[in-house]
Order: C-alpha cells, then structure tokens, then sequence
C-alpha cells in the first residue's frame, strides 16, 4: 500500500504527457486529491509495503501530510495558473509530469528509512524540478535552472559521499543499512570518520534545504520558476529537512549529540544572518521570500538543535512555514499577473488595485513574521523554549536579534507593497477574474498556517510530540 | 472568570462578523467592547472584595496548561479597558460623517481583535497568555494606526510604531523567559528586559519613540485607545512584574526604585517641555501622554522606596495616587484624543494657532476640548487632580521620612514643574484653540456635520467631572487631612496662575480679532494668509520632530541598514560563487573537526 504513494504521482505524470488542456490540469488535481486521501488514510491505518526501504513511522505521519496538502494546494492553483500563462501544450504536458515527478519522489523520500534510497529519491526529486524552473525558457529562467541543478546535485553528491563514509565503514557486513541497523553503530569506534560523514550529510542535505551559505540558488530559483513551483520548493525544503533529522538520529546514537548540535545551531544562525542581510533593502520581492525562507531553514535548524521541546516546536514551525510560504509565492504570482514587476517599488497600493491579494498578503507577513495567532508564533515559541532549556542562551539573543532585523527588513517590504499609492496609470478597475480563483487555494494555505496556532487535536499532539522525541534521540 | 473568557470569545466573534462587510459592520463591530461593559459589575466585586479569581483550565495543544487570574491590580487597569473601549467602539459607531473619516469594516475588526487581546492581558495569570495577548494587541494596533493608510504620513508613523513595537516585544520575550526558566539568578536582568520593554509601551522616555508618532497619525478615537488602554497596558505588566504584593519578582532592590524615579522625572520633564513646543493638537496631547506616564513611574517609584523603608501607609497612598491618575489619565486623555479627532476630521486643521474658535462653530466640542484641558491641567474638581494630589501629598509625606528625602524632594520638584508646564500648555491650548473667534477659513466655515458624536464626548465628560468631584466623597484617605489644607493652599495658587494665564492668553488672542472685526473681512483674509505662509515655513520645525527620535534612532538604525547594503555584495553573483560557499563552508567544517 505504501507504494502507492509515490506510484501514483509517478504514474499519472506518465499519463500527462499524452493529455493537454482541462484534462491535464485535472489529472494534476485528481492525483493531488488522491494521494491526499492515501494520505489522510496513513494517518490512522498502519500502511505497510512489501519493499522494506519504505515505512511509516510517526515522523513520515507529520512530513506527508504538510507535503500532500501543499501539491493539492499548489495543483489547485496550478490549474488556472496554467490557463492565464499558457504555452504549448506540448510544455505544458512536460511540466505537468516534472511537477507529478518531483512530488512522488518526494512523498517516497519521506517514507524511505534507508538512507541510499533516500539519496536516491532526493535525486529524483531535484532531477524533476529542473526543468520546472526553467519552464519561462528565458535566459535568466534557464540559468537559474542550471545553477540549481548544479548546486543541489554537488549537495546530493556531499550526501552520498557522508552516507557511504558511514555505512562502509560502520554497518556491519551483510545487514542493509536501514535506519534501525545503523542505530546500532558501536561508538567505541572512530569518530573522526563519522564526524566528516555526518558534515557532508548535513551540508549536503542543508543545499537542498536552502541553508546559509549554501542556499545561492534559492533565490534565483524562486524568482524565476513559475508561481506554483516556488511555493512547492518548501516542500523539498522539508524533505531535505527530514533527510537532515533522520541522519541526526543516527549520529545522536553513535554519540556525536553534542557535534550535531553544534553544527546545527552554527547554521542555523548563519542561515539568519545572511537572511537578515539580504532581506533588508531587497528590490525583489521573489527574492525576499526566498531569503525568508532560508531564515525559516534556519529556525528549523535551531529547533533541531534545541532538544525535544525545540523539536516539537520545529515541527510545527515547519508544517505552518510551507503552508505561509506557498500561500505567499502563489500570490506572488498574482501580483507579478496584475503589476507585470518583480521589483518592491513597481508595486504599490495592493489594497486598492488587487484589495483579496492584499489583505491576504498582510496576513502572510503576520504569520511569517510570528506574530500570534498563528501557527509560526508557537513554532518560535517553542523553538526558543528548546533553546533556553539546552542552555543555547547566546544562540537565542543572536536568534531573537538577527529575527528583529528580517522582521524590519519584510516589514519594509510588505507594508509599503500594501499600503502605498499604486502606480500611474494603473487601473482599479477589477482585473481578471482568473485571477479571483487563484486567490482560494492561497487562502487555504493561510488558514492552515493559523489552525495549528488555535488548536491541534490531541492524536497530532501525540504525533508531534513522538517524532519529536524520536529525532532528538 | 467564565464571563471573561466568554466575553473575549464574543469580542472576537464580533470581529470576524464585523470583516464581512456587510451594512451592519459598525454595529457588530461596536457590539463586541460593548459587550465588554459586562465586565464592570465584576470589577466592582472584585474591588469591593478583595476577590483573586483564579482558574487552572486545560487547553488544546498550543495552549497546554493555562492558568487565568483576576484580581485587584487587574481590576483596576479593566476599568480604562471597559470605558475607553466602549466609548471609543461608540465614537466609531457615530462617525458616519464626513464620509471620508467613517470607519471602514477592518477598523472594527481590528478594534475587537486588539479589545480581545488585551482582556486576555489582563485575565492572564502565565507567561504564555501574557505574550499573546500583548502581541495580539501589538499587531492589531499597527493596523489601526494605519486606518488612513492612503496618507504618506500615516504609513510612515505606523511603520515606526511596528518597529518599535515588535523589537520590544522580542525584548519582552527575552525577560518572559529568564522569568519562566527561573534564569532569576539576576531578577534585575529580567526586571531592565521589562522596563524597555514594558516603559517603552507606556511612552517613558526615552523609549518613547513611537508614542508621539504614531497618535499623531491616528484617527481620534485611535489614539485615545492607545493612550487610554495600550499605553497602561505598559504600566499594567511593568507593574505585575514588581509592583507590590502581585510582584512576580518578588522584593525589590532599592534601586529599581530610583531607576523607576529617575526615568520617570526624565519622561515628565521632557513630555511637558516638548508638549509645550508642539503645534500640532494630537502632538501636544501625545507629549502630555508622556509627561503622564512620567508621574505614573515617579509615583511607583517613590511607592518602592516607601516600601523598602516601611512606611505601609505612604506606600499604600503612594499606589492609590498611581492607579486614581492612570484611570483618570486614561478618561481625560481619551476626551482630549476624540476631540481632537473631531477636530481634525471637521476642519482638516489641526495647527493649533489655526485653530480658534473651536467653541462657536463645534458645539460639545469646544466645551469638550476645555474640561479636558482643565482635567488635563490638574485643576480640581475635574479628575485630573485627584491623583496628582495624592501624589503630591504623598510625596510631602515622604519629606518627612529619613531615607527618602531627596527622592522626595525631587519628586515634588519634577511634580511641580511639569505640573506647571503642563498648566500653561493645556491652558494654551484651550485658550488658543477653543476661545475666541475663527481665524482660518477652515474653521470659520465648517459646521458639525454629525450631532451624534456628542453621546461618546459627553460620556467622557460626565465621568471627568464626577470622578473628579465625587471620588473624594467614596474614598477615605485616613491620616492625610493636614495635607488636604495644604493641597488647598496649593490649590488656590494654581487657579490664580490659571485665571492669570487665561486672561493673558485670550487678550493676546483678542488682539488681531478685534481688528478682524473693525477691518472686515479683508484682514481676515490678510491675516489667514499670513499666517498660513508661516505656517507652511516653519513646517519642519525642530519642535514638530522627537528629538530621540531624529538625534538617536533614526541615524542607528539608518546606519545598521547602510552596514547591511555594504554587506550586500555577499548576496547574488553567479554559480561559481555558490559553490565556492560550499567548498568554502565545507573546508572550514573539516579543518574545525579535525
């Protein structure tokens, strides 16, 4: 039954390249719901699978879901997205099977328990994205395909470099090197090997993640995919996340907890710093969002470094950060369909050229700037409980510091964009009425970023609280 | 304790009905603090009593354990929240004219949500609760301050206020959790977290910043909101944080004490001096907001002391004078910030030499305007004096005490002199602004365009007069009659000075009226050109900008943004770059491990 996760996506993206037109934005739309209900069904059934690479664990109960809700969001608006920038069928069919692609790889990423086939399916995901960032064929367009390819698949090679330090010379001959086995490693050995297996992991991993300094291709990647692509990015922001926690378990195990946590608040805070740096006076808003991405990376990170509570907390930062930032790059796309800019002062009086988008927009910059209700603000809340409690007082004022300075930084961006008079010439006039419907799925995203702020059943807080005790060993 | 959490889930009900923007917005919306006036009747029991309501309840996850607790202190800062709520809610209600200024359905709901907010404030009893209702407030206020965001300055104004709201709300955080973790190895470590935080809010300088700002750009009702309920708000949780007998930080070492006085007599002296420089109404009432906070913290401070020397009663005489002064702060100021409001929305004028004759053409305005200035001056019997006087006479008490000689001795001073400043100012501002006759044409030519906004004023008023004249009958100040004769003594002088200002003011505003009338129209016309011209020269005046603001803050933070555009070259740049970053970060790891 498992693999019908990542069987279904790979299939119907087979099936999209013979179709075009409304069939195709549907099949994107039927698979997306499908694998949703799959979904919903693996939270209370116990799935299992006859290859034993894959397994559903709690911590996989958390990732798919936050993934599955993100593509149906992300294919929602992919449908008329689609129909307002069309071109050939031909390219549309190939993105429509790009974007299946990299979503089944990555539901089968997540439920992988061994490492290889992780590595393996993260380079299926990253493949497939490709092509789905060059989508415009614009020059710029392409070279930011390329750079991320590059980029991420150097990162995927650091990854396979780590894992093979680890399990050639760790596991023990003739096991498969799944992830119970490897718990199993003696510390009694070498650990400067480990060390060096367990950096490459995570540096290779972080690429993917869009950790500082590694996260260059971020940036140019969310400003020049199409709309419904960058706000998928979170969702392999968070596969490579999970790939960085379920590594972590196994070198929490082998003794190197104290490494890890080093490590991890050491990026953690670089990824805010550059974060910070570039946020503050940036002319692009694309680019923006995806240094508050790198800055959301960097919260996770922290809370991994931040014991159980922390944890927890990163957990919950994760699942509301994709919603918010899918919510946000999709509206991205309206505004980029309304003002034809992609710069900050292009871009004026939202809320009274394009008033949903605009109001929607200042609802993203609460949430993703923390603020109460919503989800984000108890994921920080916990991720600097975790902080306090391991006794990182320092990482915290440098947290809570460079945190105050993007929160500036966006502030200036988002608020003028809303707020300001709209340029001359531009028409108040209500525009598209396309456009109206890609205003739903992106609202959806902002309310499941608020839910988990106001209420979470008790058998997600068991969930939660599970694969967070389990990632922090 | 149920009808509060019932009453906050029905404030917020209230603004999301209030979003829908339907024709019945503004009346959802005003239902919602409305509703709030349930709450007096608690206050009262609680008060009468002596009642500490308490509830543990076991939420949902995000939440966890929460625990709720209502008591004196909490009572005491509700009564603003209930009155100044619910009167602001029917200011905004009645505002339906001019169109331009009539609430629009986000006011409501950001009112209800930043009302919700604050009430769970103050029924919280944890660290959590406190954080989100401050928070929830904070960001709801932002919003609206920005009710006219088609305005330059408004935008502007706002986005200090955020800026300044959100850094100290991480200030806050940083002291809510050396407070839970018990990093309490240094209380005084969360006690300054808290007073940055926390003083910043309430306006003490020179954290102040915002303040001025932004209830200059605020509709009205707005500001009385911010001045009457968030800025207490402040004084609210610095207060929990060690005020007496609630003190979350337990016994207070002396010289938080002198810290509380000191920049106290600072927020005083400075609020009163640069309200006297202003000429813009709301700037005026935003520095007086300051210099009120001012004798807020001195008042607290002083109250410290007493308690490390002792003296219960002075010390119990003390906090009375604080609590009497914030309420009545919150009720006069709010009566000054609508007035203002409907000042500004009537004539689109809101320099205060253009303004005169406020008292012919807006009826209930103008009166407003004056009892106002009179409470706001300290002048019996309206309520502006009575908490002065108690901390004046607490103060004089205080002479008397080894110890605290020269803390109070400079109390009486600051007291006095801000006292006297703020006397001219206010009577300044009456005297200029609501006598005589109109000398624009703004004001010579409006009309009030909408009777109704006299039940919200007139609410105000009523309570500025009663609990001004009648609180002295409810309460019984034991042990201080000595010093109501020389409150007396003061008294007298206080109104000599005030009839003397008057007089002096309203002949120098007769001057160029009398020739208005004897000349005609002609002169009028000359006279409000003149000084329209002087106007629009001495627009950016020293005394317009905060002078923290401008010589401090502004060129901080202008030069951290120009050391984050020097750093810019470490964004962008091709993929070579990238990878380098990688190689790079990935060498220095091995080396560092290895």
């Amino acid at each position: 039954m498992l693999m019908m996760f990542p069987l279904i996506p790979i299939l119907c993206g087979i099936v999209c390249l013979f179709l075009k037109g409304a069939w195709l934005r549907l099949t994107l739309v039927g698979c997306a719901v499908l694998h949703l209900v799959l979904t919903l069904g693996a939270l209370f059934y116990p799935f299992t699978s006859p290859c034993g690479c894959l397994e559903l664990d709690s911590p996989s109960r958390v990732f798919l879901p936050a993934l599955s809700v993100l593509f149906l969001l992300v294919s929602l608006y992919s449908r008329d997205y689609m129909s307002l920038n069309s071109r050939e069928a031909k390219q549309e069919a190939h993105y429509s099977c790009c974007l299946l692609w990299m979503f089944g790889f990555m539901s089968a990423a997540v439920l992988s328990r061994h490492p290889g086939v992780t590595w393996a399916l993260m380079t299926g995901a990253v493949l497939s994205g490709g092509p789905l960032i060059g989508y415009h064929g614009t020059p710029e367009a392409r070279a930011a395909a390329w750079k991320y390819l590059i980029m991420c698949l150097s990162g995927l090679g650091l990854v396979l470099a780590g894992n093979l330090l680890l399990t050639v010379s760790f596991g023990e001959p003739g096991s498969p090197a799944l992830m119970e086995n490897l718990l199993k490693i003696k510390t009694d050995g070498e650990l400067k090997w480990l060390k060096v297996a367990y950096l490459c992991i995570l540096v290779g991993y972080g690429t993917i993640m869009g950790l500082a300094p590694m996260h260059t291709w971020l940036p140019d990647a969310c400003a020049e995919a199409p709309s419904p692509v960058a706000a998928l990015f979170p969702a392999l922001m968070n596969c490579a996340y999970l790939g960085i926690l379920r590594m972590g378990v196994v070198f929490g195990a082998a003794g190197l907890a104290d490494y890890r946590q080093g490590l991890l608040l050491f990026f953690g805070l670089g990824s805010m710093l550059f974060a910070a740096v570039s946020i503050i006076g940036q002319k692009d808003y694309s680019r923006m969002l995806a240094y508050s991405s790198t800055c959301g990376a960097g919260w996770m990170v922290l809370g991994a470094g931040g014991g159980p509570i922390g944890m927890l907390g990163a957990l919950l930062y994760m699942f509301c950060h994709s919603m918010i930032k899918g919510m946000l790059f999709m509206l991205c796309g309206n505004i980029i369909a309304v003002y034809r800019s992609r710069l900050v002062a292009k871009v004026g009086g939202l809320l009274q050229v394009a008033p949903s988008t605009g109001v929607l927009w200042l609802a993203g910059f609460i949430a993703l700037s923390g603020l109460p209700p919503f989800g984000i603000f108890q994921g920080n809340i916990r991720i600097c409980r975790g902080l306090v409690e391991s006794g990182s007082y320092l990482v915290l004022g440098g947290g809570l510091v460079l945190a105050a300075a993007v929160f500036v930084g966006s502030l200036l961006i988002f608020v003028p964009m809303a707020f300001d008079t709209p340029p001359e010439g531009m028409s108040l006039k209500p525009g598209n009425p396309l456009l109206k419907n890609l205003l739903g799925p992106a609202a959806m995203g902002g309310v499941l970023a608020l839910v988990p702020g106001v209420y979470v059943p008790q058998w997600l807080e068991q969930l939660l609280r599970e694969s967070a005790a389990f990632f922090s060993g | 304790m149920f009808i509060f959490i019932v009453l906050i889930a029905f404030v917020i009900a209230c603004g999301f009905g209030a979003a829908l923007k339907t024709r019945a917005s503004s009346f959802i919306g005003a239902l919602g603090p409305t509703a709030g006036l349930a709450a007096l009747p608690i206050i009262y029991l609680v008060l009468a009593n002596r009642w500490n309501l308490i509830l543990e309840q076991e939420l949902p996850f995000p939440f966890g354990h929460c625990r709720f607790e209502f008591g004196m202190v909490d009572a005491v800062f509700m009564i603003p929240l209930t009155i100044v709520g619910f009167t602001v809610a029917l200011f905004g209600f009645c505002l339906k004219k001019p169109e331009h200024a009539a609430m629009p359905p986000q006011f409501w709901f950001f009112l209800n949500i930043m009302y919700a907010g604050m009430m769970t404030m103050l029924v919280a009893g944890d660290t959590a609760l406190y954080i989100i209702g401050w928070e929830v407030m904070s960001w709801a206020a932002f919003f609206l301050i920005c009710t006219y965001f088609r305005r330059r300055e408004v935008r502007e104004a706002g986005i200090v206020y955020f800026i300044a709201a959100h850094i100290t709300f991480l200030i806050i955080l940083v002291s809510a959790f050396m407070f839970e973790y018990e990093v309490i190895l240094y209380p005084s470590a969360i006690f300054l977290t808290g007073l940055a935080g926390f003083g910043s809010r309430a306006g003490l300088a020179p954290l102040h910043v915002w303040l001025p700002e932004a209830q200059t750009a605020a509709p009205g009702h707005v500001s009385a909101l911010l001045t009457g309920v968030m800025c207490n708000m402040g004084i609210y949780m610095m207060w929990r944080l060690t005020g007496a007998e609630i003190a979350m930080l337990g016994a207070i070492p002396l010289w938080w004490g002198y810290c509380f006085l000191g920049l106290g007599a600072v927020s005083a002296l400075y609020g009163a001096v640069m309200a006297l420089r202003q000429r813009n109404l709301k700037r005026l009432l935003a520095y007086s907001v300051v210099e009120n906070t001012g004798v807020i913290f001195m008042g607290i401070g002083l109250g410290y002391l007493a308690e490390h020397y002792g003296c219960e009663h002075l010390k119990n005489l003390l906090y009375l004078g604080c609590a009497l002064h914030m309420v009545n702060h919150a009720v006069f100021k709010s009566l000054l910030f609508m007035a203002a409001g409907v000042i500004v929305n009537q004539t689109e004028v809101s320099d205060i030499r253009l303004l005169a004759g406020i008292c012919k053409r807006l009826p209930f305005t103008g009166p407003a305007l004056i009892i106002g200035c009179a409470a706001a001056a300290g002048l019996p019997p309206l309520n502006g004096f009575i908490g002065e006087y108690l901390l004046f006479g607490g103060a004089i008490a205080a002479l008397e005490q080894s110890g605290m000689r020269e803390a109070a001795m400079l109390t009486l001073a600051v007291l006095g002199v801000a006292g006297i400043l703020m006397l001219v100012c206010f009577a300044r501002l009456a005297g200029i602004a609501a006598l005589g006759e109109p000398r624009c044409k703004a004001v010579a030519s409006c009309v009030q365009s909408n009777m109704s906004l006299k039940y919200p004023l007139t609410i105000l008023m009523g309570l500025c007069i009663l609990s001004g004249a009648g609180l002295p009958f409810f309460m019984e100040v034991p042990g201080i009659l000595r010093q109501i004769l020389l409150g007396l003594a003061v008294l007298v002088v206080l109104a000599v000075f005030w009839t003397a200002v008057r007089r002096l003011l309203s002949q120098k505003n007769a001057a160029p009226l009398t020739s208005e009338h004897a000349a005609g129209e002609k002169t009028t016309l000359i006279w409000t050109t003149v000084l329209e011209e002087e106007v629009g020269k001495v627009e950016f005046d020293g005394g317009e900008r905060d002078v923290v603001l401008e010589y401090a803050f502004r060129p901080l933070f202008r030069a951290l943004y120009g050391c984050c555009m020097k750093m810019k070259w470490l964004d962008g740049g091709g993929l070579g770059r990238g990878l380098v970053y990688v190689a790079l970060v990935l060498l220095i790891l091995l080396v560092w491990t290895l």
